[in-house]
């Protein structure tokens, strides 16, 4: 219990009460009620989350540099992926997908925002290593550009007969699937160089850096796990995560309805939050310590993940369900996703950062999402 | 002799490429032989070693001329091997494919030629510096070029709204709007050549400009140094060959883009831009190779402010001699790759450093593109696209 709250706020574990209360919602008949159900799983949901990475560190740290440097930079967004893919099962493509933009403008936006307003509350001045954030800054460019081709193409090739070449729900799958594979490969070749040719490259880089610099704080605390201890507590707060996460996309229909959000607003910005929400706790303590290169690590970091590794393996999972999802976004959320790139490039490229550039990005987030929930839903 | 000093700064593999020039010639009058996707491939190989071959010569001829001249003239037929296609290809018509063709060498030499010279040097070297002065002077010149690619295209969107009566959109003011944008590029792109050859031709910054002397420099220390008669010949000749293979490349395009699958956009910005820009590939690659990145970014990032500058208003101008004249609208997806192509190119020189994984990450990109354009239908303006329904 002591060592916990040397990194992760106390605050977070009280959360751990709604996940009995989430099954007792579930499971007790008289209890049936869809929107309470959605909003406890998603406070349950929080802490679980936060264990799955706590345990999937820790499990690392026994896998030695490469092997553990790859489990964390893959379970990172376990959470997300798990929520998605029950989503993707019951057919909520458009949640699906307005939780990957939502997660990308989340991280970059919000927790980001978040860090930065904290860190820059305790230090006037905050300074991080321009280099590591401006090469993820890159790569989220090019995932931008990825993320808006879909679209580009439907609003394009639409205009033109089908007996012409024109659009068709099965090249927008096969397009799709196609610049899936180019960011997962490209995903790749980023954790071969992060993890194997420029491993001491840069401070802090992005991918794995981050985490395992808070294995290092942890351990230096006096945390240290079995292998047995980390793959328990991995696999149960799994199990935990998945069940939730089903109570979570079971109720997420009448919910939406019961609260008048739309898809896109749910994906954006509800499933966003519970997802990254242990992302955000970490990179917001790590700001608050004036680690920014850790802090910036997670939250641009966590938002590449989402884009060149989540994103992709939901595309191919969605063969698996026989529902293909295809990778055109809403034109709202590419705007948001370009805009968030660029506002995070503007303050990440000079190395320093104070408390009014996350007022920025903050102002940046609730902007969209007054534009996502006043939003109705649109057939893409 | 040609071949140890080739072998120098020209991988010795390319000018294997050059048998295939006489292959083309056969495809082409052996009537037994015809074949369009046949001869259409060939002279893909076979223009790319010819195009080597004429910068080889254009170098020469300016070592001759002194730095004034001979830059001038570097930079000028830098790209001849493009603009000689692009020729050809306009004279029967084929406006689509010469637009693309511009767009396309735009993107290649941006993201697939220096994406390949960052990983090729990424490679070898971890981490490579280079002036970010310079190659962020021509990201600026870049974003101008974009700037000014993309008015055609936002003027016919918006003045197609109004009645014709009332100014709206007809074919010629696009014409004469485009005629003014290309009048305005050269200009633009006159004072640059003034810039980098006279008032600044000492600072860093005009290596973008004419790399390609620098290349000549290290070839003179190599010890390859040919006369002028010589250099003159070699650029006749390859001229005259790259022409002719451009002809029987323009004229079996459009079969073999059909029996290939391949749209008009496709083969414009993609396959023609690879042909035509493989020579600098070339030299870029050697360049990050020898963790001489100024050179390497200034072929690359000078080749495609070259095209936009100085190429696509003299087919513009010349587009009037053959008698059809040809405008600057791109189609929304072109415009769109560019941008984004300009964008992430600025990220990337912006620090003064590179590594592999960025130029990983601008081959994506690269590909990404390729992907939509591969899919996407031919559409011949943005008209087409931003009309409402």
């Amino acid at each position: 219990m002591t060592q916990k709250s040397s990194w992760f706020k106390p605050s977070l574990d009280w959360l751990l009460i709604f996940v009995p209360i989430a099954i007792a919602l579930r499971f007790v008949p008289s209890f049936d009620n869809p929107t309470a159900l959605f909003i406890v799983s998603c406070l349950a949901i929080i802490p679980l989350a936060g264990w799955m990475g706590k345990a999937t560190e820790h499990l690392s740290e026994h896998m030695g540099q490469g092997i553990g440097g790859l489990l964390n930079a893959t379970f990172g967004n376990a959470a997300e992926l798990i929520i998605a893919l029950f989503a993707l099962s019951k057919g909520l493509e458009g949640v699906v997908k307005a939780s990957i933009t939502g997660s990308i403008i989340g991280n970059m936006l919000l927790v980001l925002g978040l860090s930065i307003v904290a860190g820059g509350a305790k230090f006037k001045i905050q300074k991080f290593d321009r280099t590591a954030a401006s090469t993820t800054a890159t790569a989220l460019t090019l995932a931008a550009i990825a993320l808006l081709v879909p679209t580009i193409f439907h609003q394009v090739a639409a205009q033109v007969p089908v007996a012409d070449g024109g659009w068709t729900p099965l090249k927008e799958q096969n397009l799709s699937l196609a610049i899936a594979i180019v960011l997962f490969l490209t995903y790749l070749g980023t954790l071969y160089f992060s993890l194997v040719t420029h491993k001491s490259f840069f401070v802090g880089e992005a991918m794995q850096g981050a985490a395992q610099e808070v294995g290092h704080e942890e351990e230096a605390a006096g945390d240290h796990w079995t292998k047995r201890k980390s793959i328990t507590v991995l696999l149960v707060a799994t199990g935990f995560v998945a069940l939730i996460s089903e109570f979570l996309v079971g109720a997420v229909e009448a919910a939406r309805g019961a609260l008048g959000f739309t898809e896109v607003f749910v994906g954006v910005i509800v499933v966003a939050i519970i997802g990254n929400a242990a992302e955000h706790s970490s990179a917001i303590l790590m700001a608050m310590r004036n680690k920014m290169d850790l802090s910036l690590g997670i939250a641009l970091g966590s938002s590449l993940q989402i884009a060149l590794f989540v994103a992709p393996i939901l595309i191919f999972a969605s063969y698996l369900f026989g529902k293909p999802m295809n990778l055109e976004f809403t034109i709202p959320e590419v705007v948001a996703v370009i805009a968030s790139v660029l506002i995070a490039q503007q303050i990440s490229s000079d190395g320093e950062s104070n408390w009014v550039e996350g007022l920025q990005l903050l102002a940046v987030y609730t902007i969209l999402g007054i534009l996502f929930f006043f939003l109705p839903d649109a057939h893409h | 002799m040609t071949k140890s000093a080739s072998a120098n700064w020209l991988k010795p593999s390319l000018d294997w490429l050059l048998i295939f020039v006489p292959i083309a010639i056969a495809l082409r009058f052996v009537p037994s032989l015809h074949n369009p996707t046949a001869l259409f491939i060939i002279s893909c190989l076979a223009i790319i070693p010819l195009a080597g071959w004429m910068g080889k010569g254009t170098e020469h001829l300016a070592e001759h001329l002194g730095p004034g001249a001979g830059g001038l003239l570097s930079a000028t037929f830098g790209n001849a091997a493009e603009l000689i296609i692009a020729m050809f290809a306009l004279s029967k018509g084929l406006e689509g494919v010469v637009k693309a063709s511009i767009t396309g060498s735009i993107l290649g030499n941006l993201l697939l030629v220096l994406g390949m010279s960052l990983v090729a040097g990424g490679i070898k070297y971890k981490r490579q510096t280079f002036n970010s002065t310079a190659s962020s002077m021509s990201a600026t010149a870049l974003t101008l070029a974009a700037a000014a690619l993309l008015v055609p295209t936002i003027f016919h969107a918006v003045a197609e709204r109004v009645p014709v009566a009332a100014g709206g959109w007809t074919p010629e003011k696009e014409q004469n709007l485009s005629l003014a944008i290309a009048v305005v590029l050269m200009v633009t792109y006159l004072f640059t050549l003034v810039f980098s050859l006279i008032t600044h031709k000492n600072m860093l910054a005009s290596e973008s400009m004419h790399a390609d002397e620098g290349v000549g420099v290290e070839r003179k220390k190599a010890g390859e140094h040919s006369s002028k008669g010589r250099a003159l010949a070699v650029l006749l000749i390859a001229t005259s060959f790259v022409a002719l293979i451009a002809e029987f490349l323009v004229g079996a395009v459009e079969e073999a883009g059909k029996t290939l699958g391949l749209t008009e956009v496709f083969v414009g910005v993609i396959v023609v831009a690879i042909i035509g820009n493989a020579a600098e590939n070339s030299s870029a690659i050697l360049m990050a190779l020898r963790n001489k990145m100024d050179l390497s970014l200034g072929i690359s990032l000078g080749s495609s402010l070259q095209i936009a500058l100085f190429v696509a208003p003299v087919l513009v101008f010349a587009s009037y001699l053959f008698g059809k004249p040809m405008n600057l609208e791109f189609t929304i997806p072109e415009v769109f790759a560019v941008m984004m192509a300009i964008l992430i190119v600025q990220q990337i020189s912006s620090d003064g450093e590179s590594n592999w994984i960025e130029g990983v990450q601008l081959l994506s990109v690269y590909a990404v593109l390729g992907i939509l354009f591969y899919f996407l239908p031919d559409v011949q303006t943005a008209a087409e696209a931003l009309a409402p329904k």
